[in-house]
């Protein structure tokens, strides 16, 4: 309470005696101002005569902040208004009765209310003996607690090499040769690079049996010969979701030796017929555009093969 | 419009394998040495390498096969991993050391490249 009336006389005090001279009977929050002040008249002076300056005394860090904010001396600009801070209507939900789901209980921390959720079921058990229930954890604790956490386990079977690079002699319409797997040596058509890296490629099927199918860049040859299907849609539904292999569900009550080998032969599903005839269609109006239609029918309808002489080292494809 | 009657051709490249890697008295079975038809030089080898090597043999017995069903042929894979001297040979590892009975026999070397290789080839 004496600290805020001696504000008040210090900063009247100050606005009546700011421009004149400083007596000593200040208080000492205005001191170092009014050393200053004096100071500079002094200093003033002494240039002014330029002969037998005073040394001015440096002034101490703590001098200087007192400068810059004397305490409870400071003037309110009574001029500039306050900014007024935007009260944001705060949501207050009526405590204790939100409607709680299903295995959850609340707890409170002073007026704060905290929801959680209750980690266990109460199932009934049979038995004279047993109690009638027991409490099941719905997340069990874990089995095992690492003495080091955060292990980086590393892959040691990892492809090192850029795994989004696709070899720059593969381009949409390139004819590829495929180097090993059923279709080995057949001369097939890129489309483009899925998702997931692999490559889809076409024979068409029509001319070479090759269907759409997902290959891997390493098993692809790229030739020069390229076929221009900038005008060929491929269907947005085409993707590694498209090609994923089925999982043969094995039923339970299958009678017979288990191991026995059931591997049924592949039948293409109708979709894949659709969307082949359709793709290769579009592809084959696309080479059918080019001079040479007959040869490139020919060309990939025939089987690659090295020959004698012939060195893949020196060989342009 | 694929004749039935012609299959692919070959599409690997024929090797030998020449011997292992050695000094004069001393050899170290876990790496082979090919020799690839046709090449010549060092440019020609650097083209083979990081591209799988196939030892294949015949056996009496038969064993199942990948692609189902049982056959004589059995096989050893490898790698191509890097050339040796100047005039095309090239080195070449394989899964488990190649037999000295394969010396001057017939490896395939796969247009394929390994795929946990470091360099892919660049066309």
């Amino acid at each position: 309470m004496t600290m805020v009336e001696t504000k008040k006389p210090a900063a009247t005090k100050k606005a009546e005696k700011a421009p004149a001279k400083p007596k000593a009977e200040k208080p000492k929050a205005e001191k170092p101002k009014a050393d200053a002040k004096a100071a500079k008249p002094k200093v003033a002076k002494a240039e002014a005569k330029d002969v037998k300056a005073k040394p001015v005394k440096p002034k101490t860090k703590l001098e200087l902040l007192r400068e810059r904010k004397p305490k409870g001396t400071k003037p309110k600009d009574k001029t500039k208004p306050k900014p007024v801070k935007e009260k944001k209507p705060k949501q207050k939900e009526p405590l204790g009765k939100k409607p709680l789901k299903a295995g959850c209980y609340r707890i409170w921390k002073g007026k704060k209310e905290i929801i959680r959720r209750k980690n266990y079921i109460v199932k009934p058990i049979g038995g004279a003996n047993n109690g009638n229930a027991r409490r099941v954890l719905q997340n069990k604790r874990p089995a095992y607690y690492a003495a080091q956490l955060n292990k980086k386990y590393i892959s040691k079977r990892k492809p090192k090499t850029n795994f989004k690079r696709l070899r720059p002699s593969i381009t949409p319409g390139t004819v590829c040769i495929i180097v090993a797997g059923v279709h080995k040596g057949k001369k097939v058509v890129f489309l483009k690079r899925l998702v997931s890296g692999l490559c889809l490629v076409t024979g068409p099927f029509k001319i070479n049996a090759c269907p759409l199918r997902r290959v891997n860049q390493i098993y692809l040859i790229a030739t020069a010969t390229k076929l221009d299907i900038s005008k060929v849609e491929i269907p947005k539904h085409i993707n590694d979701r498209y090609f994923r292999r089925g999982k043969t569900v094995r039923s339970k009550k299958e009678e017979g030796d288990i191991f026995g080998q059931k591997t049924e032969k592949y039948v293409a599903s109708e979709q894949r017929k659709k969307d082949q005839e359709a793709l290769d269609a579009q592809l084959i109006t696309a080479i059918k555009e080019r001079e040479d239609k007959k040869m490139f029918f020919g060309y990939l309808g025939s089987y690659f093969g090295l020959r004698n002489r012939m060195y893949p080292h020196i060989m342009k494809f | 419009m694929v004749k039935k009657g012609t299959g692919p051709g070959r599409l690997y490249a024929r090797a030998v394998f020449t011997g292992y890697k050695r000094g004069q008295r001393n050899q170290y079975e876990n790496t082979a040495l090919l020799k690839i038809e046709g090449c010549k030089n060092k440019d020609d080898g650097k083209f083979y390498v990081g591209k799988r090597a196939v030892y294949v043999y015949k056996c009496k017995n038969k064993t199942s096969v990948p692609t189902g069903g049982k056959s004589r042929l059995r096989v050893l894979w490898g790698k191509v991993t890097r050339i040796h001297g100047n005039s095309g040979c090239v080195r070449a590892k394989f899964s488990s050391n190649l037999p000295a009975t394969a010396m001057g026999k017939r490896i395939r070397v796969d247009q394929r490249v390994d795929m946990f290789c470091e360099c892919l080839h660049v066309d």
